[in-house]
């Protein structure tokens, strides 16, 4: 069924029962489907509108992308955090006709309405008065989801609407929920993990607490339990935050019934801490990039049996129904290159033909050719489980979010004008500089100079200055050399 | 004795203390990122017994707001 059909049945039949609590108060799903058809109306500027959502994660948001979808058009997602020119790549990439935000949300982002040239501009603090009826024909598309471009540009993923409501029907089913549900909402709106807090919740009648404030971003597990909240959905490190902060104790997640991960390698010590705070929760792991919708596979996980599914990271699980999961191009066929077909594959990225065609291919499956999306994960199978084991590139996943290292390595080279080469440790980045020994950079003004080009949770968090680079016998960057380095100095 | 504001950030964000400033913060310094401010206010929590709510971890994403604090309570506790 549709999503925006489920959610507006939703406020058909059960209008008074809270879709999105505030601090102290609930917008209702009336109040939300009312809020969707203000929207909607004002967003018909033209057929299937290409919306750009310019709010922070809330029922303005939420409603903004319902909105859209009645309206026959499709959205784009942004960052209010993320550095003015990674903003503007992404407005300029997608040249929105619409833009729904607020004074706000645009002191927030940190543009000014002149950053929107030539796209209307709809204020959700003064909408018209009068609402869509009907919904208008809907676009192929559902949304365009900007991750981080090996080039240093952000590449748009275009998430179709008929795999948006396939992927929501199964995860409603799979999670059961319920309208008696009070489900977090954590991830920022611009990572795709949030639309399965969105639709999951909004299309199944349950209560949706997005985490806005200061202290319930630090401190999730405390949030939970003040809220009661009965679904946590989250990349596993934050489960690693709540373990650093004493947080994962009984009391916290008494309510809990569902922990859901996705994003980056879950792992044992996490499911450890989880189900000894909480015996009889529930832990679903899933996998999947953004251009297979969200993710889709899932293995469910107690107590009782989770470590049959732990090495060094949890299993995957199995494919969702109608989509596969294929492991290409390994010495046997219980290891390769994690290939994913099914309906819920992207239509590709936006406006980048030749970024497509590289990543979207056809496989051989049974003597004919299926469409498949090429993740760039090698994954090996052991048992019936199948587990992570490494990209096959450059790009790192930090806190779940994907980092090309190429685009790290330019924009520090940009800020100094060495050579430099940046990898992974333990979930940090490192980056080498060549530099003499006396040339003492300073790390603070080079920090801040990054945080003009790159995301927060790009930027290096440790800098060594070495006098060269070591190099291999074609002259490359010796990057296995860096990798041991840091490992052999890691504690 | 209460440990300085230097020292006690350090060991939260694990740098070394040569490399903060007055003007180190959150995502201006190589190791103050959203799991360092985290660090740094359970060490306030501990040490300064500096609560942990949406104004005190905004007047601490900074050496200056650390800085203030600890001027207060060692003042505090001269009188």
């Amino acid at each position: 069924m549709d999503v925006l059909n489920r959610m507006l049945a939703v406020a058909h039949d059960h209008p008074s029962a809270p879709a999105v609590w505030g601090e102290d108060q609930a917008v209702s799903y009336a109040e939300l489907a009312t809020r969707v058809r203000r929207i909607a109306a004002a967003l018909d500027v033209c057929s299937h509108p290409k919306v750009l959502v310019y709010l922070p994660q809330g029922a303005e948001a939420y409603a903004a992308m319902f909105a859209t979808l009645m309206a026959g058009g499709y959205y784009a997602p942004v960052n209010l955090s993320a550095p003015p020119a990674r903003q503007r790549s992404v407005i300029d990439q997608f040249a929105p006709d619409v833009v729904v935000t607020n004074a706000a949300a645009l002191d927030k982002g940190g543009l000014d309405a002149r950053s929107f040239a030539g796209a209307a501009m709809v204020d959700t603090r003064r909408l018209p008065p009068g609402g869509m009826d009907e919904a208008k024909a809907s676009h192929d598309l559902a949304y365009v989801i900007f991750t981080s471009g090996s080039t240093g540009e952000p590449k748009g993923v275009m998430v179709g609407r008929d795999g948006l409501s396939r992927y929501t029907d199964w995860a409603i089913a799979a999670m059961g929920v319920t309208r008696g549900d009070k489900w977090s909402q954590y991830p920022p709106i611009s990572f795709d993990l949030s639309v399965l807090d969105i639709y999951g919740a909004l299309c199944a009648g349950a209560a949706l607490y997005p985490f806005t404030s200061e202290t319930d971003r630090m401190m999730p597990a405390r949030a939970i339990r003040r809220h009661g909240l009965t679904i946590w959905n989250s990349v596993p490190s934050v489960v690693g935050m709540m373990m650093q902060a004493r947080q994962v104790t009984p009391e916290n997640l008494a309510s809990l019934r569902l922990a859901t991960f996705c994003g980056e390698p879950l792992s044992p010590q996490h499911l450890d801490a989880l189900f000894a705070a909480k015996p009889d929760l529930v832990v679903h792991n899933t996998y999947g990039p953004t251009e297979a919708t969200v993710s889709f596979t899932l293995i469910k996980l107690d107590a009782e049996d989770y470590r049959d599914h732990c090495r060094a990271t949890v299993a995957l699980g199995d494919a969702i129904p109608g989509m596969g999961l294929h492991l290409i191009g390994g010495a046997t066929g219980d290891e390769g290159e994690i290939a994913i077909t099914g309906p819920q594959l992207a239509r590709g990225y936006w406006r980048k033909p030749q970024l497509t065609s590289q990543a979207f291919r056809p496989l051989a499956i049974d003597g004919g050719e299926t469409p498949a999306y090429f993740t760039g994960d090698w994954a090996e199978r052991r048992g019936d489980d199948v587990y992570f084991v490494s990209r096959m590139d450059n790009q790192v996943k930090v806190h779940g979010y994907r980092v090309e290292l190429e685009d790290v390595n330019a924009a520090v080279r940009a800020a100094t004008g060495r050579a430099v080469c940046s990898v992974v440790a333990k979930g940090d980045i490192h980056c080498f500089l060549e530099a003499a020994a006396t040339d003492i950079i300073d790390e603070a003004e080079l920090v801040a100079r990054l945080r003009g080009a790159l995301e927060t949770y790009a930027i290096p968090k440790f800098f060594h200055q070495m006098d060269s680079l070591p190099r291999n016998a074609n002259d490359k960057i010796d990057m296995k050399a860096l990798l041991e380095r840091v490992q052999k100095d890691a504690p | 004795m209460l440990k300085s504001p230097y020292e006690l950030v350090a060991e939260a964000l694990g740098c070394r203390p040569e490399t903060l400033r007055p003007d180190s913060g959150l995502n201006n310094h190589p190791m103050w990122d959203s799991f360092g401010q985290l660090n740094v206010m359970m060490a306030l929590e501990e040490n300064y017994g500096v609560p942990v709510d949406d104004d005190s971890i905004r007047a601490h994403q900074g050496m200056a707001g650390i800085l203030k604090t600890y001027e207060t309570l060692t003042s505090d506790a001269g009188r």
